[in-house]
């Protein structure tokens, strides 16, 4: 089921009326009921995944806090780690890997017959099986206790706003509060319903309308070159925020209509000053986990310089893999750890060239290149990812650099690339929003919080403005198939 | 407590005001075509005696406004374009919670169409169709059952659809959306006052009436419904097949209706006969519909087939003739207006078939005779050829659907004729210096009418009257040259368009 679809409308209003209605003791049945639905009506069968690593990982819960030996405990977390990993291999990278092999035979001239597997890739089986997976290790280091309740714990791994893309949560946050059943709170209802309200403006308004314009020249890359990519890509990376960002926002306010807080998953990513600084901002919550459960596991930056390189490339290097199953996404992932590398080595030579020409770093416009900069180095590295393949996307680099073309910019060439001039304009006009609203966010203005001090006859315009702008400007109904969240591949 | 209730009825007045501003915007958005062709049916507080129903043949085919006219009969005409016999049974059961007809006419062009789900090039057809019909059952069930999954929200909620026209938004979109004078029914391109349109069209190759096409279809499986449907709530029910130019194979379709009618005995009308009463040279608009002169004579057969043979109420003198006779006034002054917008010759001599107009038409330049599509045109006004010259001008004039006089050389010297609008003068305004007439004076019962100067002289002159008052409502001149290539062909300009 997609947020942006009629089913979710219907649906929604159904469980938090249902929710608040019934006893506290069996809230959390619903919502369980509830987000085993939800994930149903994409493919039934598939939540018997869901299930196993629910079963999994509550176990191991169990196991640990049973442990009486260190051994033991590691013993029950490798287990765990392994049937999940190896659920989550089987499903999303037993293609890749097979394919990998065959090739590299292939390169040294053996030819291999490795069989390909038809195999539909779980929504969201990356996110619910990380999130299961931090549970483990949560109770085995000791950060919190097993959950003894199988239900409230099938419920932590399934709930619903942010079962298919995140944020990833914690246990110590959600499963606490999932543990406390919640009664209804006005003010907590009308900030979630702002913020669905402001995630449906970033998914329907515009990352699908970007959408359309990228997706039309991407999909015909040699034909738009030049300038058209150039343009393309620059949107893709407002697209890709968008997208993921809406649905984060969506997510937190459905459930902090269920009274429930979810983690912010991002923070102005494009007004980061670095790429260290961006990957901070940028999906918090998977960043955080592979900082806890991975980067800090392998030593950090307490093993040496080197070390610490190193580990920041094997994070990224499986952040990418963990994005998708192809050599592209291990690019991706691959540039951006060694931006920040390059970044580190590079600093010394930074600071005496800062020093030299006597730039001052706390000004507006040293920061302003900064982010210019960081933009350009992400939004490159988004090539990758958004390309289908590895050379797709060399190509692609290849026609933006030899195809030279800089008056499609002025002649309305650009007008014919799956929006009109007056929707190219308002795109434009919408993302102006969106910079404003994060410039607000860095200065700690939360727009919500100004609306609501407002008097009550704004508040009821604004909020009934604000809806019916969405269904306006909104890329849905029947010119338009509601396109999928890009997160729930993942 | 007291606060909760504060909560509540603030988010009742957010949702009363996100109501209200989102019900604006939607009929802001709306395309208002449904609305223009059928808003008057859903306003209208008593019955229609008769319901018309059909495709496109019946929509521009029969007019209930002349209907109203000639015979007093209150009817409304409920087909559209693409409007196929299943769109036709729910059409009829929606309205038939709104009016309770004594008679159902029902064109059966669409026969032969096997198919009830409806495909991407009928989807704005069907917008014509449900937009402007109010929600009820009858419509949920009628759009489940005529269109295919994923396809019905956008008839449902049809904002789903019109939310993306905001980037289309220019001056229309504020003008006030007017009902359709017409009841219901659309003459070719009046809607935009465009060109009226006259197409010469083959005359059918008729076959043998039992010869038929009897493989049962959907639109046979609809036909049926639409009749025990009728019979069922006691309406008589006529079917036609408005006449056209059909094929071999579409003329066994059409014959195989009257199998249906004799199931149910009930009368089927094909107009697609040898003795037909429409011209090929001049009432079609393609080689499939009726243009305004075809309909003008499909509403008079139909009409006076449907005072014969069912015993329905004249209401000219009843309480509600002053309603029909207003909608009847608005309906004749858009005739007018879309008569004056013409600017081709061809198209206005076809709307001058109209009975309510008395006509002068002076000919100066009697080339206009060469071109067989303008004698055609005459011809139709009632014109015989016998009795005009082609060497000199001449003056027809027309009364109402009737009289038609003919004065050849009328401009070779001053004078006066009796003719049946009145009497007709002739007086020289302007002469040169060597004598010769350069302007001269129409006048009708002593009053000065135009006048015509010799620069007009290469074409035509069309005044046209109202018929009881003998106000002006129109004067017209176009001026043309003729060619001849492999026959005579006139080239018209307008000259005071």
């Amino acid at each position: 089921m997609l947020f942006n679809s009629l089913d979710f409308l219907i649906f929604f209003p159904i469980v938090v009326l249902g929710y608040f209605l019934i006893s506290d003791d069996i809230k959390y049945l619903w919502l369980l009921v509830a987000s085993y639905y939800f994930y149903m009506c994409w493919n039934a069968k598939y939540a018997l995944l869901i299930f196993f690593s629910t079963v999994v990982t509550y176990s191991s819960g169990l196991l640990i806090d049973k442990a009486k030996t260190v051994l033991q405990k590691k013993l029950t977390v490798a287990v765990s780690f392994s049937l999940n990993l190896s659920v989550l291999f089987y499903f999303k990278y037993c293609n890749f890997a097979l394919d990998t092999v065959s090739k590299l035979f292939q390169s040294m001239n053996i030819e291999l017959h490795v069989p390909v597997f038809d195999i539909l890739l779980p929504v969201g089986i990356s996110f619910y099986t990380f999130q299961a997976l931090s549970y483990t290790m949560d109770v085995y280091r000791g950060e919190i206790y097993a959950q003894k309740n199988f239900f409230r714990y099938a419920l932590f791994v399934s709930f619903f706003p942010q079962l298919v893309a995140g944020p990833i949560e914690r246990s110590k946050n959600l499963l606490q509060q999932l543990s406390a059943p919640k009664k209804f709170c006005f003010e907590a209802a009308r900030d979630g319903f702002l913020l669905m309200l402001w995630g449906f403006f970033l998914k329907i308004v515009l990352a699908d309308r970007i959408a359309l314009f990228v997706d039309t020249v991407y999909a015909d890359y040699t034909k738009f070159g030049g300038w058209y990519l150039i343009v393309a890509t620059m949107l893709f990376a407002i697209q890709i925020y968008c997208d993921f960002y809406g649905y984060s926002v969506i997510a937190m306010g459905a459930a902090k209509i269920l009274g429930i807080q979810l983690m912010d998953n991002f923070d102005a990513p494009y007004l980061s000053a670095s790429v260290a600084e961006f990957w901070r901002r940028w999906h918090i919550s998977l960043t955080s986990w592979f900082k806890d459960y991975l980067y800090i596991p392998l030593g950090g930056s307490k093993k040496g310089t080197l070390r610490k390189y190193l580990n920041k490339m094997i994070v990224f290097l499986v952040s990418g893999l963990w994005h998708g199953a192809s050599f592209s996404f291990v690019a991706w992932g691959g540039l951006n750890g060694l931006y920040q590398v390059i970044g580190e080595m590079l600093k010394p030579v930074r600071d005496k060239a800062v020093a030299f020409f006597g730039l001052h770093r706390e000004s507006f416009a040293h920061r302003l290149a900064h982010i210019a900069g960081t933009f350009v180095l992400v939004d490159f590295a988004w090539i990758f990812f958004r390309a289908n393949q590895f050379k797709e996307a060399v190509s692609i680099i290849k026609n933006m650099i030899v195809v030279r073309n800089p008056w499609i910019l002025f002649d309305g060439s650009l007008y014919e690339c799956g929006l009109d001039q007056k929707s190219f304009w308002f795109m434009i006009f919408c993302i102006g929003l969106l910079l404003f609203a994060d410039c607000c966010r860095v200065k700690g203005i939360v727009i919500r919080e100004v609306v609501i001090r407002q008097d009550y006859w704004f508040r009821w315009l604004f909020i009934s403005a604000s809806v019916c702008f969405l269904l306006v400007f909104g890329i849905w109904g029947t010119l338009y198939d509601a396109a999928g969240f890009l997160y729930f591949q993942f | 407590m007291r606060k909760g209730y504060k909560k509540f009825i603030s988010v009742l007045i957010c949702f009363v005001i996100f109501l209200l501003m989102f019900t604006a915007v939607s009929h802001f958005l709306m395309r208002k075509t449904s609305y223009i062709k059928n808003a008057d049916f859903y306003s209208y507080k008593e019955d229609y005696d008769v319901l018309f129903l059909g495709s496109s043949h019946m929509v521009m085919g029969i007019s209930p406004m002349e209907l109203w006219n000639d015979y007093g009969i209150v009817s409304y005409n409920l087909a559209n374009y693409g409007q196929w016999l299943p769109v036709d049974y729910w059409v009829l059961r929606n309205a038939l919670d709104y009016t309770k007809p004594k008679l159902v006419v029902l064109d059966v062009r669409a026969i032969d169409i096997n198919q009830n789900k409806f495909s991407p090039e009928h989807i704005s057809q069907l917008h014509e169709v449900f937009d402007n019909m109010p929600l009820s059952k009858n419509k949920i069930e009628a759009v489940f059952d005529l269109l295919p999954e994923g396809k019905r929200m956008e008839y449902l909620f049809d904002f789903s659809i019109y939310h993306t026209r905001w980037s289309e938004i220019d001056e229309s979109f504020f003008a006030k959306a007017n009902p359709s004078t017409e009841k219901g029914a659309n003459l070719d391109n009046a809607n935009n006052f465009e060109e009226a349109t006259v197409e010469e069209i083959k005359p059918p190759v008729l076959i043998d009436k039992d010869d038929m096409q009897l493989d049962e279809t959907t639109g046979k499986e609809y036909l049926r419904k639409i009749i025990e449907l009728c019979q069922k709530q006691d309406i008589e029910i006529l079917l036609t097949a408005l006449p056209y130019s059909p094929s071999d194979a579409y003329q066994r379709w059409l014959n195989s209706a009257a199998v249906i009618a004799k199931e149910y005995d009930i009368p089927y009308l094909d107009f697609n006969v040898e003795d037909t009463f429409v011209n090929y040279n001049t009432d079609y608009f393609d080689d499939a519909h009726l243009n305004s002169s075809g309909n003008r004579k499909a509403t008079k057969v139909l009409g006076e087939y449907i005072v014969k043979h069912y015993s329905l109420k004249d209401y000219r003198d009843s309480e509600i003739a002053s309603e029909w006779n207003q909608d009847y006034k608005e309906y004749t002054d858009y005739k007018v207006k879309w008569l004056k917008s013409q600017k081709n010759l061809n198209s206005y001599l076809m709307l001058l078939s109209d009975k309510q107009y008395n006509i002068i038409i002076d000919i100066y330049n009697p080339d206009i005779w060469k071109d067989p599509v303008y004698v055609h045109l005459f011809e139709n006004l009632g014109v015989s050829m016998d009795e005009v010259t082609d060497t000199t001008d001449c003056l027809v004039i027309k009364e109402g659907g009737a009289n038609v006089d003919v004065l050849n050389g009328f401009h070779s010297s001053e004078g006066v004729s009796e003719t049946s609008i009145g009497r007709l003068g002739l007086l020289i305004d302007e002469m040169d210096d060597a004598g010769t007439v350069t302007a001269f004076g129409i006048y009708l019962n002593d009053e000065k009418r135009y006048t015509a100067s010799l620069g007009e002289q290469a074409g035509i002159r069309i005044l046209v009257l109202d018929k009881d008052s003998m106000e002006t409502y129109d004067s017209a001149a176009f001026s043309y040259i003729v060619e001849k290539q492999k026959k005579y062909h006139l080239t018209t300009t307008a000259v005071n368009r």
